[in-house]
């Protein structure tokens, strides 16, 4: 009998299944689904609010042969909550003991326009990854994450291209039984946008949305100077 | 000259707890006023990535508690200094709980620093930074990641001077003193 192979999606994001990640993430979901995987998802934010929600997450982390975690970048390291998970994760296996073979990858999106500003948050990932007995099969960082605006990457054309590009050659390698192959992380680190243009088209939407909330005239206020 | 320490230890974390003495009794020799913020014993929500800090309540964050006042004493402080356990390489939840809330305390603009993009700085001065991590056993890849989280954060924070430095459950409180020593020596913050 064959064994069916399992992968869980672990959306690291405030927003959860509506998120930048979450898109990300249920992209490359679909692309495994295709080569024969079964497929979970977990919104750790809410997850990690209950005791039920908890147990939900270790009893599929426990099933899965590959775990995929997906976050936005928050001050150059991980979101706290996925932080609480992962020490969750990690005191758990350490009293499970279960020397399953499972493999792990994370994917990291910020808000800078360079995707190397991930790269710090991703040696997090493997170190945990390591503390906690998985195997490391790689980490994908993408910046200028805001462009995909929280929606399916099928209905953003062809700006995203080398992301899906990226995903799809993931999908394949950990198919395989493979690690990220070093041409997914240079497609995923390509500019979605020329870089000027992004910070352009930045700039304005955060006025955009001040002036629609009519603090524009307050937007550089100091209220902590001494 | 005025200090915070934000300590994400919890409460029975008592190598945290022994470098978190050794710091703000090396500040208090120096006359340095030590606010020591022990965050396990204050609530703190996470972050919501909601940006109402940006665009509709500058420079606060929407939620009003423990970590509205922690975003304040940071801007106000001379020194910052994260005390912490590593946890893979990083910050524990704890602390990164309380950091995740600092994003007040920048515009949402972008500008360019030493050929990368960051947020424009808010305030017209920021904190020199240290930050301290403690290991539960040497582990030189993680000493090496919490060193470049700090020098990333730096940049952020905006800070004019930094410095990190990592300790080990079970060192003695002279080889504790010694390293924390030379960190403050790095940020001039005692001579």
């Amino acid at each position: 009998m064959t064994h069916t192979r399992t992968a869980l999606l672990l959306v690291g994001s405030p927003f959860g299944f509506r998120s930048t990640s979450s898109s990300l993430g249920s992209y490359l979901m679909d692309r495994l689904t295709e080569t024969g995987f079964t497929t979970n998802k977990v919104h750790i934010h809410k997850s990690v609010k209950s005791q039920e929600g908890i147990d939900e997450l270790l009893h599929l982390v426990g099933i899965s042969d590959l775990v995929v975690l997906t976050f936005p970048l928050y001050v150059d390291s991980l979101p706290a909550p996925v932080i609480k998970t992962m020490e969750i994760i990690t005191k758990h296996r350490e009293e499970a003991a279960d020397t399953r073979r499972q493999k792990i990858i994370a994917i990291s999106n910020s808000g800078f326009p360079k995707a190397n500003q991930n790269l710090v948050a991703l040696e997090v990932c493997r170190c945990f990854a390591q503390k906690s007995g998985f195997e490391w099969a790689g980490g994908l960082a993408l910046g200028m994450g805001p462009v995909i605006s929280r929606k399916p990457l099928n209905e953003l054309g062809g700006m995203v291209r080398n992301v899906k590009k990226a995903l799809d050659v993931t999908a394949l390698a950990l198919s395989e039984g493979r690690i990220i192959p070093e041409e997914a992380t240079k497609h995923m680190t390509k500019s979605i946008l020329p870089r000027r243009l992004y910070m352009w088209m930045g700039n304005r939407l955060w006025k955009y949305e001040a002036k629609k909330n009519g603090v524009i005239d307050r937007i550089r206020e100091k209220p902590h100077s001494t | 000259m005025h200090a915070v320490i934000l300590d994400g230890s919890e409460r029975d974390d008592s190598a945290t707890g022994m470098a978190h003495q050794v710091i703000s009794d090396e500040l208090s020799r120096f006359d340095w006023s030590v606010e020591s913020i022990r965050l396990c014993d204050l609530e703190v929500a996470d972050c919501r990535g909601c940006f109402g800090c940006w665009t509709r309540t500058p420079g606060l964050c929407i939620i009003d508690d423990a970590g509205r006042d922690i975003a304040k004493s940071v801007v106000q402080c001379d020194l910052l200094i994260f005390l912490t356990p590593v946890t893979f390489g990083g910050y524990s939840f704890t602390l990164k709980k309380a950091i995740d809330r600092l994003i007040p305390n920048v515009l949402p603009f972008f500008k360019k620093i030493g050929g990368e993009i960051h947020h424009v700085p808010r305030y017209d001065r920021y904190a020199r930074f240290v930050g301290i991590g403690v290991l539960s056993e040497p582990d030189a890849e993680m000493k090496d990641v919490f060193n470049a989280l700090v020098e990333r954060n730096a940049i952020n924070l905006y800070s004019p001077a930094h410095a990190a430095e990592v300790v080990t459950v079970g060192e003695g409180i002279q080889s504790v003193t010694s390293s924390v020593r030379r960190a403050l020596l790095k940020v001039e913050a005692i001579e």
